[in-house]
């Protein structure tokens, strides 16, 4: 790309709660994080920290309990000349607007290739769906384009996987029949929420090297949530941090793997088994567990499990984002004591 | 799907024949022989059978042969539409359901048609539309009218309507209408009446399928591909009316495959509290006077439909589903 730093999506001081029975549950306490053109970030956190609400909030389909109360998703469309800042989570969810953007701008696949597709119609149908309502083409163009889109994904036979039901099809193949539908319609943006989780070992390394093909083919910019860094590693350009919906920490893929800042980052590191390790060494763990989501730590949410606790600091106060670098963020007292200026 | 349709052809018919044995078992099961019961009830009303007339009868069901003969005989009766003859009315079994028949299926189509028109609009509303206060309305009229026995409904009506418009609606016509000849003026006073039951047994009937469709839509709506479809950019009436509720209408179709025998068995307790001259209070009277061959002809009746509304459900899901069609 000519300009690297053309930001594609910015997610600012995004908050959402979901109201249930047993009172408000906020999901999402304030993630940040910049997007850029063609590249791909890696959100990555525990089970429970908020990253597919997250993926939601910026296809604008929180689930009907949950509310976006404060910050903003921006994404930035082009448009021949430049770009429109389309402000995300001001438009209606149902809105035309909003749906020309979801799986036309932007395209998501999911955790469960085995039901994301719905068992009463095939491939094809569910393929054309997307293609009929985002392209202007008739309907042979319509179905070349979607057998390409399956050809595309590397699938043998596009044609009998077009007349194929989801049942009869592996999940591996079933994920890439999604990635084809996610990019039959050439989005910018790609959210790829835990797409291998669901997967087998030799699978997720196969949809791994698809997905890495065709954004080096497209050039698209895809966000990967997941919880393995491993796949981090071989997948993103960035990676935003996050711990009980707060980013915490976000820079370039180098960074984080050689100078994390976050005892958070530091310690999710240290806890990756290594192969070259000694056998009788026990694994490295994250003390303590995620605190239940309804009875959420005082000041920094991490402080209860965190090696560099600061009595008298992290309990008391809420620690916000310092830029330590260009492009270097981190939500840690550790590195600021600006900080203590802040109500 | 042939195979598929033949393979459930074989199931319907080998149910069919094991319930004709049972019966059949409960048809020969109150003491004595027909002709001892059937001579009975004629002395108790009063009259002499002439001989000739039992003998008629020996033939007709075999009595004097082996009891495999007698279930033959029954069985092939029942194939040329021969159920026998009911020892009350003195009359073939078969007029005497043919007669109300007619009656029956009309209000128990139209209060099946009335159950699915009203409970599944509401019941996707309410899904869709989870906790706010359409749902909370619907959920609590849904729940009075489940809780109420339509035969209390089918009272209340009845006098309320009387009080507030002064006419009767117990039975299917006005008394000047009952024996009258078929004509306009009796077709409007019929659906003057006719509403009345529909609407009595349609009322317990659709809070039962809203709240079943509304969970079933619920659960379907929290699915992935449910999502995946809304991600793809489809409007949200398509989302929801292609891809959740054809998948969440799966056991209300089951369920209506085994509503299918009420069509016949005519809701006894409404029918007789409004009086109304379909196939149900008949029924009853069998089973209380041991008519048997009446009684015994009803639960073949009654059977044969479930086995056949399990088999239409069957292929009804098997167009829905492909998964069941390429089992």
């Amino acid at each position: 790309m000519a300009d690297r730093a053309e930001t594609i999506l910015e997610v600012r001081n995004l908050h959402t709660h979901f109201h249930t029975e047993s009172g408000v549950v906020r999901a999402l306490e304030g993630v940040d994080f910049t997007l850029n053109r063609g590249q791909v970030l890696g959100v990555v956190g525990e089970s429970g920290c908020g990253k597919s609400v997250t993926a939601q909030c910026i296809m604008n389909m929180v689930p009907s309990r949950g509310r976006i109360v404060d910050g903003s998703v921006i994404y930035h469309q082009r448009n021949g000349q430049g770009t429109d800042a389309v402000e995300i989570t001001a438009l209606p969810p149902k809105s035309r607007e909003m749906r020309r953007i979801r799986g036309n701008e932007i395209a998501m696949i999911f955790q469960e290739p085995m039901t994301s597709l719905d068992p009463l119609y095939t491939v094809g149908n569910q393929l054309l769906e997307a293609i009929n309502l985002h392209q202007d083409v008739d309907r042979t163009e319509a179905r070349a384009l979607a057998v390409h889109s399956l050809d595309r994904v590397q699938l043998p036979e596009p044609e009998r996987v077009f007349a194929s039901y989801p049942h009869q099809l592996s999940g591996g193949q079933r994920q890439r029949v999604m990635i084809a539908i996610a990019l039959s319609c050439n989005p910018t943006l790609l959210i790829a929420d835990e797409p291998t989780t669901a997967l087998d070992v030799t699978t997720q390394a196969q949809i791994l090297s698809l997905m890495r093909d065709l954004q080096d083919e497209t050039h698209m910019s895809i966000i990967f949530i997941t919880h393995d860094l491993g796949v981090v590693a071989e997948m993103c350009d960035e990676v935003a941090v996050m711990y009980l919906g707060k980013v915490v920490e976000q820079t370039d893929i180098d960074t984080t793997f050689y100078s994390p800042r976050h005892p958070y980052t530091q310690a999710l590191l240290r806890s990756i088994p290594r192969l070259d390790d000694d056998q009788d060494r026990r694994l490295e763990v994250i003390a303590g567990s995620v605190p239940d989501p309804s009875s959420i730590p005082s000041g920094c949410r991490f402080h209860p499990r965190c090696p560099d606790f600061m009595t008298g600091v992290c309990e008391h106060r809420e620690p916000t984002l310092i830029q330590i670098d260009e492009d270097h963020q981190v939500r840690c007292h550790l590195y600021g004591e600006t900080a203590s200026s802040q109500p | 799907m042939l195979a598929f349709i033949a393979r459930r052809l074989v199931y319907m018919i080998s149910t069919l024949v094991l319930i004709s044995f049972v019966g059949f078992l409960i048809i020969n099961l109150p003491p004595g022989s027909y002709i001892d019961v059937f001579q009975a009830q004629r002395q108790l009303q009063g009259t002499h059978t002439a001989e000739a007339e039992l003998e008629a009868l020996k033939r007709r069901y075999g009595l004097d042969k082996p009891v495999p003969v007698q279930y033959w005989i029954w069985v092939r009766g029942f194939v040329r539409g021969d159920f026998g003859r009911s020892f009350e009315f003195n009359r073939e079994v078969s007029e005497l359901i043919w007669e109300r028949l007619g009656f029956t299926v009309a209000i128990a189509t139209g209060s099946l048609l009335f159950i699915w028109l009203v409970a599944i609009p509401i019941g996707i509303y309410t899904a869709t539309h989870q906790y706010k206060l359409g749902d909370n309305v619907a959920t609590i009229v849904g729940m009075a009218g489940l809780s109420i026995p339509d035969f209390m409904l089918a009272l209340v009506l009845m006098v309320v309507i009387q009080r507030l418009f002064g006419f009767t609606v117990g039975g299917l016509f006005s008394r000047e209408y009952v024996d009258a000849p078929w004509s306009l003026a009796k077709v409007i006073d019929l659906v003057k009446h006719l509403w009345v039951p529909i609407v009595v047994v349609g009322t317990s009937g659709t809070a039962g399928l809203m709240r079943i469709m509304r969970g079933n839509l619920l659960d379907i709506l929290n699915m992935q591909y449910v999502q995946a479809a809304r991600a793809r950019g489809l409007r949200e009436a398509t989302v929801v009316v292609k891809h959740a509720v054809r998948n969440a209408i799966h056991p209300l179709i089951m369920l209506l495959g085994m509503s299918l025998p009420t069509i016949i068995s005519g809701s006894l307790i409404v029918s007789i509290v409004l009086g109304l001259p379909t196939t149900g209070p008949l029924y009853f009277n069998a089973l209380r006077q041991q008519d048997m061959y009446l009684a015994g002809t009803f639960l073949m009746f009654l059977a044969f439909m479930l086995v056949l509304g399990n088999f239409l459900a069957d292929i009804l899901l098997g167009l829905i589903d492909p998964r069941i069609r390429y089992e």
